[in-house]
């Protein structure tokens, strides 16, 4: 009889082995972080936790404004898959909520993360790191004062310029939109300003444009003001590379 | 087609009980690879035919069985991926993973096999080995659709396939008195034609031969 039992027992022993679920299959990803990335970006972070079984194929955000549940397709970013974190800059703007959700994809499936809400915040206002007299440029040498004016009409690029006036020149600085708190990048490039970007053109008795990828800051102050500042902005005037700097509000 | 094969063979072990000894096998079967997320484990059964006597060392025969597999959960999140044209009316830039499902009815295998099992020890309760050959037909009955792809309403698919597998075993055997002889043991399925995922398993087996004297 223990003989009879023993081979029952050896049956049971090698048939209880662990029951796996479709679950254990599907990797799981989180959202590690969102950080406000320019004026009109957010970049999101998504983490796989488990790999799950089989390769990998993609991970990818998707994500839509309020509190939703976004479903796979709605603004999906798509990127090939990673054991790691992986990461994107999506398209959010200041002071505007979104529902984002991660996904992976392997052989099997998909799965997502749980939805993470996500209000991007107001950038806060920064003046130029360098000591300068408000509504005073000095450019190539030459130190003037000035009054400046923001419109959103006839732009030289853009959608909103501001203008500011002095004794002997002009200076028009275009953004792609109304500026922002923050800090923008010049480019030479006008027909296609990006949100961060900005063309700034001298006008006196000739035409000049700032050299690339300097530094505009911009100040949204409590009375209502606008102060643009900066520290060295260079230029070729034709004989050689000149600089200017200065800080105005309007 | 399998219960006829299954009759047939029932036939000709009681035209030929003398020469042949048949026995029951109750199994347990744990899929592998990527079909045991998909399906539970299951039950199978199976006849058994030996020719020989009971305590003869190395034991050849041939069995026919069935098993049938139910899936892990009602649905299964599928996806499908689309690159350029457009989806819900929108251009896609670069490729787009699109969600869409699969229902997995039932799963079920027939098979036929050459089973061979050597008795290590001549005592009465001795550990064995063996090594089957096994010819499955696989009935798998689903539906599943792709956004953008397949129909919402679903795509029902019956699909029948084949595999042909070796199973190297090792186990324990007993013998009871002259006419039974009690088998456990545990072997692992390896598919060397067709698909592996359909037939990769283990199986845990327990049984009863009873010999014709």
């Amino acid at each position: 009889m223990k003989k009879i039992t023993s081979i029952f027992v050896v049956f049971i022993l090698l048939a209880s082995c662990k029951k796996e679920s479709f679950n254990d299959a599907l990797p799981a990803v989180v959202i590690q972080s969102i950080v406000p990335y320019g004026f009109d970006s957010v970049i999101v972070t998504g983490k796989i936790t488990t790999a799950g079984a089989g390769n990998l194929d993609y991970v990818g955000f998707c994500y839509g404004s309020g509190s939703i549940n976004p479903g796979i397709t709605l603004n999906q970013v798509l990127l090939n898959g990673t054991s790691g974190s992986f990461s994107a800059a999506l398209l959010a703007y200041q002071d505007s909520s979104y529902s984002f959700k991660a996904f992976a994809a392997n052989d099997l499936g998909y799965s997502f993360s749980s939805v993470v809400k996500y209000t991007v915040p107001h950038a806060t206002a920064v003046i130029a790191p360098c000591t300068l007299i408000n509504n005073q440029i000095t450019d190539a040498g030459s130190t003037f004062g000035v009054a400046a004016s923001g419109s959103a009409s006839n732009p030289s690029y853009g959608n909103y310029m501001v203008t500011i006036n002095g004794t002997n020149e002009d200076i028009y600085i275009s953004f792609a939109n109304l500026p922002q708190n923050g800090i923008y990048i010049t480019t030479t490039n006008g027909s296609s300003l990006a949100a961060n970007q900005v063309i700034i053109n001298i006008s006196n008795f000739n035409q000049y444009t700032i050299n690339g990828g300097q530094k505009v800051y911009v100040a949204l102050n409590k009375n209502a003001t606008t102060t643009i500042s900066f520290c060295s902005l260079t230029y070729n005037n034709g004989v050689s590379n000149a600089t200017m700097f200065g800080e105005t509000s309007y | 087609m399998i219960k006829r094969i299954t009759f047939l063979l029932f036939l000709c072990c009681l035209q030929a009980h003398a020469q042949l000894n048949v026995g029951l096998q109750g199994s347990y079967i744990a899929p592998l690879g990527d079909m045991k997320y998909i399906l539970k484990p299951a039950a199978g059964i199976e006849l058994k035919f030996t020719d020989g006597d009971m305590d003869k060392r190395l034991k050849l025969g041939f069995s026919v069985g069935f098993m049938g597999f139910k899936p892990t959960q009602d649905t299964f999140r599928i996806y499908g991926t689309q690159s350029g044209g457009t989806y819900n009316g929108l251009q896609v830039n670069g490729t787009l993973l699109q969600p869409g499902y699969e229902h997995i009815y039932n799963y079920r295998i027939g098979y036929v096999g050459i089973c061979s099992d050597y008795k290590i020890l001549k005592t009465k309760l001795s550990p064995t080995v063996g090594l089957d050959f096994y010819a499955y037909i696989a009935d798998l009955n689903e539906d599943y659709a792709v956004e953008g792809q397949i129909s919402v309403n679903g795509q029902y698919e019956n699909e029948t396939t084949y595999a042909f597998s070796i199973m190297p075993k090792a186990g324990l055997s007993y013998e009871l008195n002259d006419q039974f002889l009690l088998t456990t043991g545990c072997g692992r399925n390896m598919t060397f034609y067709a698909s592996e995922s359909l037939t990769a398993f283990w199986k845990t087996y327990i049984g009863v031969m009873y010999y014709f004297n």
